[in-house]
C-alpha cells in the first residue's frame, strides 16, 4: 500500500466512488484508483464515456465526497474535509469545466466573474483588484471591451478563456481541466491549448487534464492514465504510452483514433460490444468481456499492475507472458483502390 | 456526370431584431460542390460555417427566416426544385441525423419504426416489412437483429441507435445519404465502427454520401473528397490526399495546423481569430479579416481557381507560392 | 466594420422601435402591458378623469340607466357608476401592488432557502403548500379576514401571505434546477461560501421566473380581494371597490338594472386578464434561451 509520495502535490490512493441509483443498485463510477501528480506536472486522464474520468475530477476537487480511499493535496488530507474547511484550499486547487456556455453565471458580467476568485481569496483593495482583472483578461487575451458584457454575448472560445482566467486568478498549484476543449471548434481549440501551454510554462502550475481525445492528451500531458469502467488499466509517461501501449484496451483505443492525415492508414483492432453498465463490477479484469485476447482466468482474477518500466504500469495478465499484443487486422478497413481522379468531373465551383 | 451538383448556393436569414430593424445573416455565401456516384464527400467547417445548413437545403428543409437567395442544386441531372426535393426526400436522398438518441421516436419500438418508414412510401405487407427490417439491421452490423427489433430506443446505446438510424436511411436504397455529424458524441472505438459500416454500405450499394463533420480525422480516414466551408463559402474543394498535402487555401492550412497532430510536429501557430459574424461579413473575400496573407486585393471577392481538374480554391493567391 | 468579435449592439434603438420589436416578439405581453398600463394611468388620474366623486350620492338620480349625464348610469345610492369604476382601479392596484410586494419579500427568500438548503425549511414549505392546496383558499381568506376585521390592510396582508408559499414554490423549483447548474458548481469550485452562492448566483437567476409569475399572482390577489368584498368580508360598501360594487349591484340585476354590477365586473375581468397576459408575455420575453438566440 503506497502512502503519500514525498514531494507529490496531489496524491490519490485507492479512491472509489459509488452512486446509488435506487432499488439497492449502485453505479461503481470509480474503483480503487491511485495516482499522484508532482508539482508542475501535467497528467492526462483518458477514457470513454462511463470510464469515471469526470467523477475523478469532481472527487479530487472535493465537489463530491469519495466512498472510500484517500486524497492528499499539498500535504493535507482533504478526503473528509467539510465545505468550509475546503474553501481556503480552493485558491490553490482550481477547476475548468467542459461546457464554457454553462460554467458562467448568466447574470454576472465577465468582469465580475473574473473578479470573483480574487475577491474571495486575496485581500486586495478595489483598485488592485481591478488592475489584477485587467491583467488576467490581458493574459487570456479577452478584449477589455468584453469585460462589461454578459456571457451570452461572447463566443465559446472567449468564454473558455474567461474560465481559464478565473482558474488562474488565485495562482493555483493545480488546475483540473475537465474536457476543456471538446466543445470548441478546431481553430479555437488550438488557441486554448496554446494558452494553457503558455500558462504552464510561465507559472509552473500542475494540470490534471481529463479528456476522451487521445490526440489532445498526447499534446498536453507528461503522463497519462487510461481508465476503463472506473479503473486505471494502464499508466505511463505520455511518450511511452503512445509508442508502446501495453494494455489491450489502450491498444484498441489508440488504433481507433482517426489521425487527421490521410497517409496514416487506419488499421484498427475491432472491439466487440460496448462498454458494459457499471452497476455490477466484474470479479476479474474489467475489460475481459470485450478483450479480443482474454483468457478464461481473466474473467475470474483481477490482474495486478505489471511494471513494464519504472514509469509504465499496466493491468493485464497477458503482459507477463508477452502475449498481450493485439494482431492488427490489416486490410479489413481499407478498400479497393478508387477509380482515378481524372475520371471524375470538375468540382470547380463557379462564381 | 456528377450525381449532385451544388452551384454557388446562397442562403440568407432575414429577420427583425428587438429594435425592429431588419437584419440579414448571410449564412451561405456561395457553396459549390459536386458528389459523384459511389463517393463519400466530406463537408468540413466550424460552427456557423453552414455545413448543416447545406444539408438542410439539399433536403428542402429550410424554413423562414431562411431563404435561398441564389444558386442551383442539380440532382441526377435535373434541377432540384421544391417539387423534386419532396419527391426525393426520404427515398433517393436520405438523412442520418446528428443526435441518434433523440432522433428515434421514444414511444415506438425499433422494429415498428423501421416498418413505418417502409410503409410511408410504399405498400408493403407487415410481414415483408419486418423481414426487410431484420435484413437491414443485419446489414448495419447489429449483432442480434431480432432483439433489436423488439427494443425500445432508450434501451439502445448511442452506437446502436446510430446504426438503427443508418438502417432507416437505407430503407429505400437512396442514391445520396446526407450524414450530419453522424458520430459526434460517440466514443472513439464506436465511432470508427459506425463509420466503417457506413463506408462499406456506400461502396457495396454504389450510393454516395455527403459527410458533414468538423473532425479532420474523420475526413482524412473516410472521405474521398472534401469541401472546406468558411462563413458559408466553400473555400477549397479537393480530393482528400490533395487537400492535406497540397493545401491551397490559407483557412484550410490554419485548420490543419490546429489539429493536435500538427501542433505536435510544428508547434503552436499564431492564435487564430474569432468566428465570423454572419451579420457583418467583410466585403470581398470572407476570410479576409482572419487571413495573415490578406492584401488590398482581397477587398474584391476571389474567383475560383482550378489548380487541377479536381482541386478548386477560392483565393486570390491560389497557385502562387504562399 | 471593425474586427470586434462581439455582437455589436451599436446605437440603442429608439423607444418606439424597441417597443414595436417587443410587441412582435410577444404580442401577449404587448396587449397585457397596454391593458395594465392604461388602468394604472386611470388609477393615477382618477381624480381628474372621474366626472363626479365616487361617493357623491345624487339622491334624485337613483338607479339611472346609462345616459348623457351618467355615462354608465347610477347605483342604488345615486352614485355615478363610471366614477366608481374609475376609482375602483385604485383599490385594485392598492391591493395588488402591496400584496405582490409581500409575496416577493416573503415568498422569494423562503423559496431560495427551501430550494438551496432543503431540510426542515423545505419540508415545512411543502407541507404548508399541501394544506393550502387541499383547503379552498377563499374560505381560508374569508375566515382569517373575518376574524381579524374586514379592512383594507387586513385584506392585503392575508392575500399577500396566503399567496407567498405559491411564489415560494415557483422559486424553489427554479432553485432546485439551478443548484445542479454547472455555473453553480463552478462557483463552489472557485470557493464561494454558501450565502454568496445563494445571493449572488442562485437568486438573480431564480428571480427571473418569479418576476414573470408576479403579475399572474397579482391577478389572483385582485380576484380574491374582489371575491371577499363580494361576500361582504372585504372592503366595505360605500368604498368604490369592484367586488363590493358587484355585490351591491347583484340585487338589481333581477329587476333589470344591469349596469350597476356589469361595469365593475367588466373592469375586474379586464384587470385580471391584463395582468395574466402580462405575466405570460413576460415569461416568454425573459426566457434566456429566446434572449440568447436573437434571430
Amino acid at each position: 500500500m503506497s502512502t503519500s509520495t514525498p514531494g507529490a502535490l496531489l496524491h490519490v490512493d485507492a479512491l472509489s466512488k459509488r452512486f446509488p441509483i435506487g432499488a439497492g443498485q449502485q453505479v461503481h463510477a470509480v474503483n480503487d484508483v491511485s495516482f499522484g501528480i508532482a508539482p508542475g506536472e501535467a497528467v492526462g486522464l483518458v477514457g470513454e464515456s462511463g470510464s469515471g474520468k469526470s467523477t475523478i475530477g469532481l472527487l479530487v476537487t472535493r465537489l463530491i465526497a469519495p466512498s472510500s480511499g484517500q486524497i492528499v493535496f499539498a500535504g493535507q488530507d482533504i478526503t473528509a474535509l467539510g465545505d468550509s474547511a475546503m474553501r481556503p484550499l480552493r485558491a490553490a486547487l482550481q477547476l475548468v469545466f467542459q461546457n464554457p456556455w454553462g460554467a458562467l453565471n448568466p447574470r454576472m458580467t465577465i468582469r465580475a466573474a473574473i473578479e470573483e476568485p480574487i475577491r474571495l481569496h486575496l485581500a486586495l483593495d478595489p483598485a488592485a483588484r481591478a488592475s489584477r482583472v485587467r491583467e488576467l483578461a490581458d493574459r487570456v487575451r479577452i478584449p477589455a471591451a468584453a469585460l462589461d458584457r454578459y456571457p451570452h454575448e461572447l463566443s465559446g472560445g472567449q468564454l473558455q478563456r474567461v474560465g481559464i482566467a478565473r482558474a488562474i486568478a488565485t495562482k493555483p498549484r493545480l488546475i483540473v481541466l475537465d474536457e476543456p476543449t471538446s466543445s470548441l471548434d478546431l481553430s479555437v481549440r488550438a488557441g486554448i491549448l496554446a494558452l494553457l501551454d503558455e500558462i504552464r510554462r510561465e507559472t509552473g502550475v500542475a494540470l490534471l487534464f481529463i479528456s476522451h481525445d487521445l490526440e489532445t492528451v498526447e499534446l498536453v500531458t507528461d503522463r497519462v492514465l487510461v481508465l476503463y469502467l472506473g479503473r486505471v488499466v494502464e499508466q505511463a509517461r505520455t511518450t511511452e504510452l503512445f509508442s508502446n501501449p501495453a494494455h489491450p484496451y489502450t491498444q484498441a483505443l489508440l488504433s481507433a483514433t482517426l489521425k487527421p492525415d490521410p497517409r496514416t492508414r487506419l488499421s484498427r483492432h475491432v472491439l466487440h460490444g460496448e462498454i458494459p453498465r457499471p452497476t455490477v463490477l466484474p470479479p476479474g479484469c474489467v475489460f475481459a468481456s470485450r478483450c479480443p485476447i482474454a483468457l478464461e482466468s481473466c474473467a475470474r482474477d483481477n490482474p495486478a499492475p505489471y511494471t513494464l518500466s519504472p514509469s509504465h504500469h499496466a493491468c493485464c495478465a497477458r503482459i507477463a507472458t508477452d502475449s498481450h499484443r493485439l494482431v492488427r487486422a490489416e486490410a479489413t478497413s481499407h478498400e479497393p483502390t478508387r477509380e482515378p481522379a481524372a475520371a471524375r468531373s470538375n468540382p470547380a465551383p463557379s462564381t | 456526370m456528377p450525381l449532385l451538383t451544388i452551384d454557388n448556393l446562397h442562403v440568407h436569414f432575414i429577420a427583425r431584431d428587438l429594435g425592429d430593424r431588419v437584419r440579414t445573416a448571410r449564412a451561405l455565401n456561395g457553396v459549390s460542390l459536386t458528389v459523384d456516384e459511389g463517393e463519400i464527400v466530406g463537408l468540413v467547417g466550424e460552427t456557423g460555417a453552414g455545413k448543416s445548413l447545406t444539408g438542410l437545403a439539399l433536403l428542402g428543409l429550410l424554413r423562414p427566416p431562411a431563404h435561398i437567395v441564389a444558386g442551383t442544386i442539380t440532382f441526377e441531372g435535373a434541377p432540384l426544385d421544391a417539387a423534386a426535393i419532396s419527391a426525393a426526400r426520404g427515398k433517393r436522398i436520405t438523412l442520418i441525423p446528428q443526435s441518434p438518441l433523440t432522433s428515434l421516436d421514444p414511444l415506438c419500438r425499433v422494429g415498428d419504426q423501421l416498418v413505418r418508414v417502409q410503409r410511408e412510401h410504399a405498400n408493403v405487407s407487415r410481414r415483408a416489412a419486418i423481414e426487410r427490417a431484420r435484413a437491414l439491421l443485419a446489414e448495419v452490423r447489429i449483432p442480434d437483429p431480432d432483439r433489436c427489433l423488439r427494443a425500445w430506443p432508450h434501451e439502445l446505446s448511442g452506437g446502436m441507435a446510430q446504426r438503427v438510424l443508418i438502417a432507416m436511411a437505407l430503407v429505400h436504397r437512396p442514391r445520396l445519404i446526407i450524414a450530419d455529424e453522424p458520430t459526434t458524441g460517440l466514443d472513439v472505438t464506436v465511432q470508427a465502427d459506425v463509420l466503417d459500416t457506413l463506408r462499406n454500405l456506400v461502396r457495396v450499394h454504389r450510393m454516395s454520401a455527403l459527410l458533414v463533420t468538423h473532425d479532420l480525422g474523420v475526413v482524412a480516414q473516410y472521405c474521398d473528397r472534401v469541401a472546406v466551408l468558411f462563413a458559408g463559402t466553400s473555400v477549397e474543394c479537393a480530393p482528400t490526399a490533395t487537400l492535406f498535402e497540397a493545401t491551397a487555401h490559407p483557412y484550410t492550412r490554419t485548420l490543419i495546423a490546429s489539429t493536435p497532430h500538427a501542433i505536435r510536429r510544428q508547434g503552436y501557430a499564431a492564435a487564430s481569430g474569432t468566428p465570423p459574424d454572419l451579420y457583418a461579413l467583410p466585403l470581398g473575400c470572407v476570410y479576409r479579416e482572419r487571413c495573415d496573407q490578406a492584401t488590398e486585393r482581397c477587398a474584391a471577392a476571389p474567383t475560383t481557381t482550378a489548380l487541377s481538374p479536381t482541386h478548386a480554391v477560392q483565393c486570390h493567391f491560389a497557385g502562387a507560392t504562399p | 466594420m471593425s474586427t470586434s468579435s462581439l455582437t455589436a449592439t451599436a446605437a440603442a434603438p429608439g423607444i418606439v422601435a424597441r417597443s414595436r420589436g417587443i410587441a412582435r416578439r410577444s404580442p401577449t405581453f404587448a396587449v397585457g402591458a397596454l391593458i395594465v398600463g392604461t388602468m394604472l394611468l386611470v388609477a393615477l388620474l382618477a381624480e381628474v378623469i372621474a366626472p363626479y366623486s365616487p361617493t357623491e350620492a345624487f339622491s334624485s338620480n337613483v338607479l339611472n340607466a346609462p345616459g348623457a349625464r351618467f355615462l354608465l348610469g347610477t347605483d342604488g345610492n345615486g352614485m355615478d357608476v363610471l366614477s366608481r369604476v374609475i376609482h375602483g382601479t385604485r383599490y385594485a392596484f392598492g391591493i395588488a401592488l402591496p400584496a405582490g410586494l409581500i409575496m416577493l419579500l416573503v415568498g422569494v427568500p423562503l423559496g431560495v432557502l427551501a430550494g438551496y438548503k432543503g431540510g426542515i425549511v423545505d419540508e415545512v414549505l411543502l407541507r404548508v403548500l399541501d394544506v393550502l392546496r387541499a383547503f379552498p383558499t377563499i374560505i381560508l381568506a374569508l375566515a382569517v379576514v373575518a376574524a381579524m376585521g374586514p379592512n383594507l390592510f387586513n385584506v392585503i396582508l392575508v392575500v399577500g401571505l396566503l399567496d407567498s408559499p405559491i411564489l415560494a414554490r415557483i422559486v424553489r423549483a427554479e432553485v432546485l434546477a439551478l443548484r445542479e447548474a454547472t455555473f453553480v458548481r463552478a462557483a463552489i469550485a472557485v470557493g464561494n461560501p454558501p450565502w454568496r452562492i445563494m445571493v449572488r448566483h442562485i437568486l438573480p437567476n431564480a428571480l427571473l421566473g418569479a418576476t414573470a409569475q408576479l403579475p399572474v399572482r397579482m391577478a389572483w390577489a385582485v380576484r380574491i380581494s374582489a371575491t371577499l368584498a363580494f361576500i361582504g368580508v372585504g372592503v366595505q360598501a360605500p368604498a368604490p371597490e369592484w367586488g363590493a360594487m358587484i355585490r351591491q349591484g347583484a340585487e338589481y340585476v333581477i329587476s333589470g338594472e344591469w349596469w350597476v354590477a356589469t361595469f365593475p365586473g367588466l373592469a375586474l375581468i379586464g384587470m385580471v386578464l391584463g395582468l395574466n397576459l402580462l405575466g405570460d408575455g413576460l415569461s416568454d420575453l425573459l426566457d434566456p434561451r429566446r434572449l440568447a438566440s436573437g434571430r
